[in-house]
């Protein structure tokens, strides 16, 4: 069906049965809604109600609102407006990482004080590689590169990041590097994404300008809520109806995100009150003196909580964004603390960074080797995705470090990310090795599984730090702290 | 019994075992709906690998080729062409 679609209104169906109540409301169920929600007048409600649900956010997203509006009332000119918000979006969005490409360039004698210079110099950087890849996957379909392309932008990648972080090298050499490293990467899964789709068919500008509609956040993430232009073309709404339903759907999750703003604040200040120090602090702590063992659980548990939260809010404000846009997208966080198995519950606590996982380093993997050994394929792959693949993700993300620390003292701070990394794999290959199995009881299926699932990710979360100058050792002897050791 | 009631019977069980009773038609999304996650598609791709021969490995692999039962069949078609004949 045709863009213009979206201008024909379609009729108003029937009532669905009556269901539980919930906290927020089934808008995009209530069939008098959706056919509102296709008027003028319906448009600008929806309009204004996102607006007031976004009014809070520092800076409020007015490019973004501004777009809402514009594909809202101009349904033909959609792409075309989600392509030109996609290039405001990457030059603001500081995925580009300009500020280190000029920190390291000025460390080489080049001071270049307008950012401009190093977006611009990022964007063609990024624009380079991708046209590179996609030319030798279109000529050279046979080659290593044509046929592995995701596999040869992580090696080009890690060799730009190496010469970029190695002190021994010429500074203007490091500089150079900085140059082509630093936006990699920030746009390195968008990248491989766009490359994956490059080998199943052509791949359009107007996909890719819908794909890039994920940075309309303040929040940019360098993992794609979209994955990839083909994704973003098959996910759009095709006809006015599913458009109004996308959107109600967008407005209820920015409804949500309300309720857990306000729990969030809730916990936060319960934290506050209590003098119940970060789980950072209480590390730290312990190292140099006595901390009580009820205010480390506290600690952990309540840092477990907020990640949870902050996670889920920051999902479902790219979700509800992109669903306003009329993406058909799943959410990113859905019910964890309802997940019976530990695989479960990483797929509903953080859905795309597990499907960036899945798709470029657990299908590969457990598609070519292990064939003959099921249990070793599983494990196998599972390894490949949430620890290398998990790792991978985490230190090419935060180049930071190795601008800072140099790639030594970045690779060896990695440490206890590396070791969460490796737990949380040998935690999921167990799962998925067990299965769902048929529990007895009501207490054991209902209860005990979600206890052991949410004590497993919450005593783990010991070692989700992030930080480089904190040991493997002091998180060791947080956790035996935790049981009076 | 053919290639597609062994394929909804299949799924059928994947759905039941997430509490999914809802109905399964043949244009029914599976995997951009939700419905399936990639636990059920590695499922589906043992149950094709052993079923049908097909093997995965040589292809790029895209998980929305799962996304219904039409898509599967016209998977299985393309890289089983033997398998219309069970």
């Amino acid at each position: 069906m045709s863009l213009t679609a979206l201008t024909t209104p379609l009729h108003i169906g029937t009532m669905p049965t009556r269901r539980k109540p919930t906290i927020i409301p089934r808008l995009d169920e209530n069939p008098k809604l959706v056919a509102q929600a296709q008027t003028t007048e319906g448009k600008l409600v929806v309009i204004a109600m996102a607006v007031c649900l976004l009014i809070w956010r520092k800076p409020m997203p007015i490019v973004f609102l501004v777009a809402v509006a514009l594909v809202s009332f101009l349904p033909a000119y959609r792409r075309m407006v989600l392509a030109a918000a996609s290039l405001y979006w990457i030059l603001t969005s500081g995925l580009l990482n300009q500020a280190i490409i000029r920190q390291m360039a000025a460390a080489a004698g080049i001071p270049v004080s307008y950012p401009a210079v190093w977006i611009l110099s990022g964007l063609a950087c990024v624009s380079l590689v991708f046209g590179l890849g996609g030319l030798s996957i279109r000529t050279q379909a046979d080659s290593f590169i044509g046929r592995r392309p995701v596999l040869c932008l992580g090696i080009f990648f890690c060799l730009a990041l190496g010469i970029a972080g190695t002190s021994a090298v010429p500074a203007g050499v490091r500089a150079a590097s900085w140059i082509l490293a630093a936006p990699l990467s920030g746009f390195f899964w968008m990248l491989a994404y766009a490359l994956r789709d490059c080998q199943r068919k052509s791949v359009s500008a107007h996909g890719i300008g819908s794909m890039l509609a994920t940075l309309w956040t303040g929040t940019s993430s360098p993992t794609p809520m979209l994955k990839g232009p083909l994704h973003a073309l098959k996910v759009e709404a095709v006809d006015a109806r599913e458009f109004a339903v996308a959107q109600l759907k967008g407005i209820k999750l920015l409804m949500w995100i309300i309720v857990l703003a306000v729990i969030s604040i809730a916990v936060r200040s319960v934290l506050s009150k209590g003098d119940i120090p970060t789980l950072e602090d209480a590390i730290d702590r312990n190292l140099t003196g006595s901390i009580p063992v009820w205010l480390c659980w506290e600690s952990l548990t309540g840092s477990f909580i907020l990640v949870v939260l902050q996670i889920t809010i920051y999902g479902h404000t790219i979700i509800g964004g992109l669903r306003l846009l009329g993406f058909k997208v799943l959410r990113n966080t859905y019910a964890p603390f309802r997940a019976r198995t530990i695989a479960e519950f990483w797929n509903r606590f953080y859905f795309y960074f597990k499907e960036l996982l899945v798709d470029h380093f657990y299908y590969p993997v457990y598609l070519r080797y292990f064939k003959r050994s099921p249990r070793l394929r599983i494990v196998f792959a599972t390894f490949a995705a949430a620890c290398f693949g998990n790792a991978f993700y985490h230190f090419g993300r935060d180049v930071n470090y190795i601008a800072q620390l140099g790639l030594w003292r970045a690779l060896t701070g990695f440490q206890v990310y590396l070791f969460y990394a490796f737990l949380l794999a040998t935690g999921i290959s167990i799962s998925q090795l067990r299965g769902k199995r048929r529990q007895a009881s009501w207490f054991r299926t209902e209860v005990l599984s979600r206890v052991t699932v949410v004590l497993f990710f919450c005593l783990v979360h010991i070692f989700d730090d992030e930080r480089r100058t904190v040991s493997l050792g002091a998180h060791f002897a947080f956790l035996f702290r935790l049981f009076g050791l | 019994m053919n290639v597609r009631n062994e394929l909804r019977e299949h799924l059928q069980r994947l759905l039941a075992q997430k509490g999914d009773q809802e109905p399964l038609g043949d244009a029914d999304s599976l995997v951009l709906s939700g419905r399936l996650d990639s636990v059920d598609i590695l499922h589906t791709v043992v149950f094709l690998e052993s079923n049908y021969g097909i093997d995965f490995a040589d292809k790029t692999f895209d998980q929305e080729d799962f996304d219904s039962i039409d898509r599967i069949l016209a998977l299985i078609e393309l890289r089983a062409p033997a398998a219309g004949t069970r």
